[in-house]
């Protein structure tokens, strides 16, 4: 390196060695960055809240659902053991006479009743709406 | 870089934030200088900084450690600051030339004495790469290798264009009889 060059770099230095931020620059950064993490933890707490105040609607419908398809199969039951005893004599005629004489297989008869007995429950407990959910 | 060591092991440990803390201070001259380097323009320079260093801020927890630390900063740093030239030529290309010619004159130049002002005009009048090498070399002494990793190009390709500018900026300062003031 020549005298020419050795003063070159000298200039060059200290013309870009000074080159840096102002000051307080770092304090600057700190500060925004708070503000923004302020910003990011308020609108972290609002859909915090927006969730749970969903999740508690949710679990609200939930309950009166449970509330109203134990009152719909208690009526239901309620309802057939009304039909058994006004229609006692009947079916003492046309169903458990068969089975007591014979004449119908007592496990066909059982089977054919819980299957209706099933169908009927399943028919008040199965909601279309929930499917849209 | 043993602080960059530091500052990888705090992200891996889920430590960001402590992290950060550490990461402005060591890497605020860097970026201030590549952001400069590529805007020439300190106030600018220093917005863009600030810019960035928020974006790592948001993106430090998910730093994965597959590049280099200092080159995943200096990328993002970069990218940045190329997009704020676009942003600064498409608004330029709209305003009253004189104007912005005098604004840019005001501001371009580093804090220096008046007989290094027209050092820095012979700065300015060198090719883009050549005047980004210079700036970046002299800001901290680095070593070349670390320009290269700043300005995202080979060693050599540096080590080139660095004495390109060199003999350029010997033969103007002859030229123009400024070289011993």
């Amino acid at each position: 390196m020549n005298i020419h060059e050795g003063r070159l770099e000298g200039r060059l230095r200290g013309l870009f060695g000074t080159l840096d931020a102002r000051a307080g620059f770092e304090g600057r950064v700190m500060a925004r960055v708070a503000s923004l993490a302020a910003q990011q933890g308020a609108m972290r707490a609002d859909l915090r809240a927006q969730f749970e105040r969903r999740r508690e609607l949710t679990r609200r419908r939930l309950r009166r659902e449970a509330w109203s398809n134990g009152i719909s199969t208690a009526g239901i039951g309620v309802a057939a053991g009304a039909l058994a005893w006004h229609y006692a004599e009947l079916i003492g005629r046309w169903l458990i006479e068969p089975i007591a004489s014979g004449q119908v297989d007592p496990m066909l008869a059982a089977s054919v009743s819980l299957t209706a007995v099933a169908a009927a429950v399943a028919l008040v407990l199965w909601r279309p709406s929930r499917l849209l959910r | 870089m043993p602080a960059d060591d530091a500052i990888v092991q705090l992200i891996q440990a889920g430590r960001a934030e402590q992290a950060f803390e550490r990461l402005v201070p060591a890497y605020r001259r860097r970026v201030i200088g590549l952001a400069y380097s590529v805007l020439r323009d300190r106030a600018a320079a220093e917005d863009l900084a600030q810019e960035v260093f928020v974006k790592l801020w948001r993106v430090l927890p998910r730093y994965d450690g597959r590049a280099r630390l200092s080159t995943w900063i200096y990328a993002i740093t970069r990218n940045a600051a190329i997009s704020a030239l676009r942003t600064r030529r498409r608004s330029v290309s709209l305003s009253d030339p004189a104007v912005l010619a005098e604004v840019e004159n005001r501001e371009a130049a580093p804090d220096s004495g008046p007989g290094d002002a027209a050092l820095w005009r012979h700065v300015e009048a060198l090719p883009e790469k050549q005047r980004q090498a210079v700036i970046l070399y002299y800001q901290d002494e680095r070593a070349v290798d670390e320009v290269a990793a700043m300005m995202g190009m080979p060693v050599n390709t540096v080590k080139t264009h660095l004495h390109r500018a060199r003999a350029s900026l010997t033969a103007a300062l002859a030229a123009a009889g400024e070289e011993f003031p």
